[in-house]
């Protein structure tokens, strides 16, 4: 069965976040059933003594002992109850952590995949609208041990009750004691349950429904309102282009939409409720009555009359709720089993053979890519070798396959088909992490985190003193960090840190080169390294580069093809395949071809 | 600046607020009130009747109609029950997002730009969402649900008080006394948590940054080529533990509270036990002696909810400050109510000047410009020089501190915002592509938009190669926010998209922040070429770092430090051999072939 084995991964999860939520959430139960069951038994006994003329002073010294077990048992029951509230903590905190350790380490290629997005958005969605892996473990695992219990417990009573005889010789006294009144009780207690159940499951199906009915509706709104609402960028176009009112109408239609359905849903949702309790009650109204006249027949005493109103009560009560809760919980399970398969996606692997000891170059064999979905291909039988000694240029209009060709080189994809060789070695053999050690990227849409300069620029390495001076010198960001209210310790963006300040692009382009250059000994790859800094400050920058870039390599791709110049290779592509090669002069010595048209078509306005 | 009702107030202020649209709910918070008691009335009575039949004369019969009208008069009450109580539910949702949560919205999109940026009026934003509506369980909602269940709990606790003071009054105080020892208990959980909720929510706020970060495709890649992962996970971790440690704080703190409520409860069993046993060996009926055991069990559970309703009133009422906060926050009124001006549009600059709030520098610095009516102007400088402060100065979305801006010599305070800024088709260096399709993104509306106008644009833009060539064409969906199988532009396509938008809004005001950074040689020339056909008669303003593109333009602003340096146009300027003309060198020296120097 599907579900009892989702509910089992789930299960395997919970246990696997703490070793000990289990036993922990069941001894809770145990104990909370205890304590609402102690009472009542009690009770009993102190009216089966009075019928039995116990005397004044012996009940009082029953009632003090009763009144010390209570007290530890209570005692118990609180501490359990801190153990659990703190296990449920844990697990919510833990799984979390997991999640985002599992998406920062997947691969590239997994991350970005709508399938495994849709997997994880549905898990989170789910999860908000049902309460998560603490409702699971609250709702159902506990759910689960107090109907165990409440049957071992309430069972043993019921068993007696029903095999209670009277002492009499009635008609009455002769029903009360045939078994025909033992299997009605039994009727009894059962029907209701499982008529509850069936409500139960009903009512969640309904409740399921609805909640598919609105899921691009509340996914709109939560775009609408998390993503847009909150953006600086977004409150200028809200403004300039009257979104307001095009965002209040979604929030409206959808809100009156959600509440139209919800309607529905519920007034349904009522009806299987009520159906269920009265049920029960009918039921229960009839046990009562057998109950009665099993008393009156004298089969058992009043206060194990009693006892046994609210011993079964009780126990029909825990079961259908217990029942109810584990129906109406099902979905939770598709949802977290969800949770489970994202987690259990395979890392990265980061073996792999040791990095040849003098990388000097980087070779494509017959290279061809092409993007999961795509009829085309974005790069097609690519043969070019790039040297790791220079300072190579990457030109070709937009779309031309360059962004791919920088990926395929981080190893965040790799060839349809075809190798790529850094010296002789499959770059696939090799060691990941060693791999990219060597490459320092800037992308074209690098992004920085919201802490401070110094660990964006150290990217998660350890802080190097003159290192980091270089690497700041050498990006020419460090008059740039100077003035910042804290230097290199000024938290960049305001969202988490009152005083923290938003950068300009310029600004946040430089750290990004620091990063880049905080890489030791790393080629360089910057993929529009300039194009947020002013004339003046892209100057100094390529003014620098060679002298810089001391003999190691770097690869550039610019729409400047001011940039070009400095470069001692450059490679042209168009439509995904290497179109020409040479340097500037020999490419525009041509007179023609896709170099020289970008480079005229840029140059005559400046001539 | 932080303002706290008292909780009755609050209470007043919610039913005042949301009864207006929703009539029903006081008559479905009376009947659910009303079943509630009788219900729990009824369940008390069953095991009396019975016990009073067997102690009694009376015969089976009797006990049998009793038990069954009773238990028929609780199905119809259940029945009753749970319909209204699902229409309760209903309503109190519905006053959480529809009347209170529009009004947060609407609000923050509304308000001044200014306003919006400022980090205090944020932060009051967010506490209101995150404490006031997004939750079932605190909030707007919640007064609702604990106003409602302080009723049920406390007529209930009344009902039964009168008649257990039929048995002893002392039962009453005993019963209150153990109550105030539960509350005692709940109040220290209360005030931990409440003096630690900023702690804690700055926590939940940081781990749910490096979550939302961590699944976050722009990401993706940076954070592979760096070992960034292994940084963000170990920030990640300590988050974790601190915030399990303030956790088992609480519940180290409830754990006592539980102690309290325990030895409330032994109090209460104690007394009622030592009370009865003296009683019955005193005489009193088992009937009796049955009825006080129910009504006792079923008086300390309402009082039990009495004290948690009370609490769970008073965290709402915290809610509802941060909502009332928020909606009461004093806003900026800068804008008029005045129409839109047509036909070819001046601009002036009035000695305009600009700090940012808080801060002495100023940014734009006794900025002092006319444009004549369709004259295209383009701003140079270096970063930092003032250029996008004056864009948005321009465009109205900050105020200046000194000086007025005049279209058509009627001050920009004269208009109505959307008259004002619906004069001006902006492109800024961002793209923000929302999750709609091409032409809604174009539009920025989701109704129908006007064909002709679109092919147009698109044709002006440069993206109808683009378009023609998407599966869905115009109805392609943009970015995979909401659907998972949504189109994403490259860098340049997007900010063809951005010029599409700009033009086909037709504002009279043309403002060009870098659009064409993204572009490849070819494309950006296109776009020069189109550049006059494209901005027409409008009055524009081009801001770039190419200074090419500074040649179609009739007039050249050099900006440094806030100031106007150098005005004229290309020519001019170059005849003068200032900044202007010395920055042009700089970046044309790669251009000319005989200038360079050789690697």
């Amino acid at each position: 069965m599907k579900p009892f084995k989702k509910a089992l991964q789930v299960v395997g999860l919970v246990h696997s976040l703490d070793p000990w939520a289990l036993a922990i959430s069941g001894s809770y139960a145990f104990f909370v059933l205890v304590m609402s069951y102690f009472p009542t038994l009690f009770l009993a006994l102190v009216l089966n003594q009075f019928q039995a003329q116990v005397p004044q002073a012996e009940l009082l010294r029953h009632v003090v002992i009763y009144l010390a077990v209570l007290a530890l048992v209570g005692l118990i029951t609180a501490g359990l109850k801190k153990l659990n509230t703190d296990s449920l903590d844990w697990i919510s905190f833990e799984l979390n952590a997991r999640l985002t350790r599992k998406s920062l380490e997947m691969a590239y290629t997994k991350l970005i995949s709508p399938d495994i997005r849709l997997m994880y958005q549905r898990a989170e969605e789910g999860s908000n609208s049902s309460g998560g892996i603490q409702s699971f473990v609250e709702d159902m695992v506990q759910s689960l041990f107090t109907i165990l219990f409440s049957i071992f417990f309430s069972g043993a009573a019921l068993v007696s009750l029903m095999l209670a005889k009277s002492p009499f010789t009635t008609s009455l006294a002769g029903f009360a004691n045939s078994e025909g009144t033992i299997l009605l009780m039994g009727a009894l207690i059962l029907v209701p349950m499982v008529i509850s159940v069936w409500t139960s499951a009903r009512s969640a199906g309904v409740m399921y429904s609805i909640f598919k009915e609105n899921t691009t509706v509340n996914r709109e709104m939560s775009y609408y309102v998390s993503t847009i609402i909150s953006n600086e960028e977004s409150g200028k176009l809200i403004r300039l282009y009257r979104g307001a009112k095009m965002i209040q109408e979604v929030i409206h239609h959808t809100v009156v939409s959600i509440i139209a359905s919800f309607g529905k849903g519920m007034l349904k949702m009522a009806h299987y409720e009520s159906l269920g309790q009265i049920a029960t009650l009918l039921c229960m109204g009839g046990l009562y009555v057998l109950i009665g006249i099993k008393a009156y027949t004298q089969a058992i005493l009043v206060g194990t009359l009693l006892l046994n109103v609210n011993l079964i009560q009780n126990m029909v009560n825990q079961l259908v709720k217990g029942l109810s809760n584990i129906a109406s919980y099902s979905n939770l399970v598709n949802y977290l089993s969800y949770y489970s398969d994202y987690l259990a996606i395979e890392d990265e692997s980061f073996q792999g053979a040791s990095m040849p000891d003098q990388p000097y170059m980087l070779r494509f064999d017959e290279v061809s890519y092409r993007y999961p979905g795509s009829d085309q291909e974005a790069l097609s039988r690519l043969s070019l070798s790039i040297s790791l000694d220079e300072v190579t240029g990457l030109v070709g209009k937009n779309g031309c396959g360059k962004s791919t060709l920088v990926k395929l080189i981080c190893r965040l994809i790799s060839p349809t088909s075809g190798t790529i060789y850094l010296n002789d070695q499959d770059i696939q053999t090799i060691a990941l992490d060693d791999y990219r050690k060597q490459l320092g990227v800037v992308f074209q849409d690098f992004r920085l985190f919201a802490y401070s300069v110094e660990e964006n620029i150290c990217a998660g390495a350890t802080l190097d003193e003159a290192w980091f001076m270089n690497a700041i010198a050498k990006s020419h960001a460090s008059s740039m960090i100077d003035h910042l209210p804290h230097r290199e310790k000024t938290v960049i963006k305001t969202q988490m840190d009152d005083e923290g300040v938003e950068l300009s692009g310029g600004q946040a382009q430089k750290l990004a080169m620091a990063r880049a250059w905080y890489k030791q000994g790393a080629t360089l790859i910057l993929d529009e390294p300039t194009a947020a800094l002013d004339p003046l400050a892209e100057f100094e920058l390529y003014q620098d580069f060679n002298h810089s870039i001391q003999g190691k390599g770097a690869l550039v791709i610019s729409h400047r093809m001011s940039s070009c110049k400095f470069c001692q290779r450059i490679l042209v592509f168009d439509q995904g395949k290497l179109v020409d090669e040479g340097n500037h002069d020999s490419l525009m010595a041509r007179h023609e071809g896709v170099y020289y048209e970008l480079y005229s078509a840029q140059a005559q306005y400046y001539q | 600046m932080k303002h706290k009702h008292r909780v009755i107030e609050n209470v007043t202020y919610y039913f005042k607020t949301v009864l207006p649209s929703h009539p029903a709910m006081q008559r479905h918070m009376m009947i659910q009130v009303i079943c509630t008691v009788f219900m729990a009335l009824a369940t008390v009575l069953i095991p009396t009747v019975i016990v009073n039949v067997l102690a009694s004369s009376l015969g089976i019969e009797t006990m049998i109609v009793q038990v069954s009208g009773i238990s028929l008069g609780l199905a119809v009450l259940t029945y009753v029950l749970n319909r209204v109580t699902n229409l309760g539910f209903l309503e109190g949702v519905s006053g959480r997002i529809l009347t209170f949560g529009e009004k947060v919205y609407g609000k923050y999109i509304t308000m001044d730009y200014t306003d919006m940026t400022q980090a205090d009026l944020n932060y009051s934003y967010t506490k209101a969402l995150d404490n006031g509506i997004n939750s079932n369980w605190e909030g707007a909602e919640a007064m609702y649900t604990q106003v409602l269940r302080l009723l049920k709990n406390g007529i209930g606790f009344l009902v039964y008080g009168v008649i257990i003071s039929f048995y002893s009054p002392f039962i009453f105080l005993v019963v209150l006394l153990s109550g105030m020892l539960s509350f005692y208990g709940l109040n220290r959980v209360r005030r931990y948590k409440e003096e630690n909720r900023k702690a804690r929510s700055a926590l939940q706020t940081k781990r749910r940054y490096l979550k939302n970060q961590s699944i976050d495709m722009r990401n993706a890649e940076d954070v592979r080529l760096y070992p960034i992962a292994d940084w963000l996970n170990a920030k990640n971790q300590a988050l974790k533990q601190e915030s399990f440690d303030y956790a088992k704080r609480e519940h180290a703190i409830q754990f006592v509270a539980d102690i309290c409520d325990m030895a409330a409860l032994v109090l209460r069993e104690g007394f009622a036990y030592i009370y009865l046993v003296i009683s019955v060996y005193q005489g009193m009926s088992l009937v009796r002696f049955t009825l006080f055991f129910s009504l006792m069990s079923g008086f300390t559970t309402w009082m039990k909810e009495i004290v948690d309703g009370i609490f769970k009133l008073q965290v709402a009422s915290q809610g509802m400050d941060d909502l009332r906060e928020f909606l009461d926050y004093p806003e900026t009124h800068f804008w008029g109510s005045g129409e839109a001006v047509d036909g070819e549009l001046t601009i002036v600059f009035d000695h305009i000047s600009f700090c940012y709030p808080g801060q002495e520098k100023r940014v734009i610095d006794d900025f002092n410009v006319e444009l004549k009516a369709g004259e295209k102007l383009a701003l140079v400088g270096i970063n930092g020089a003032g250029k996008s402060t004056l864009v948005k100065l321009l465009c109205g979305l900050i105020h200046p501190t000194e000086g007025v801006i005049r279209i058509n010599g009627f001050p920009q305070s004269y208009f109505s915002e959307s008259a004002y800024m619906g004069m001006i088709s902006p492109v800024f260096q961002e793209s923000e592509i929302w999750a709609l399709n091409v032409e809604q993104n174009i539009a920025m509306s989701r109704l129908s938009m006007d064909q002709n106008r679109l092919e147009d644009v698109l044709e002006k833009s440069g993206m109808m190669q683009k378009v023609a060539g998407l599966k869905e064409g115009l109805k392609t969906q943009l970015t995979r926010n909401i659907y998972l199988d949504g189109e994403n532009f490259s860098g340049g396509e997007q900010q063809k998209l951005m010029l599409a938008r700009a033009l086909y809004k037709q504002g009279r005001i043309l403002v060009l922040d870098e659009p064409t950074a993204a572009l490849d040689a070819l494309a950006e020339q296109a776009m020069y070429e189109s550049y006059q056909q494209l901005v027409g008669t409008h009055t524009s303003l081009f801001i770039s770092h190419r200074l090419s593109s500074t040649r179609f333009c009739d007039r050249i602003l050099f900006l440094a430090n806030g100031r106007v340096l150098e005005s004229g146009s290309h020519e001019e300027l170059m005849r003068y051999g200032g900044e202007y003309a010395s920055m042009f060198h700089v970046q044309s020296q790669y251009y000319k072939e005989d200038q360079y120097e050789a690697v």
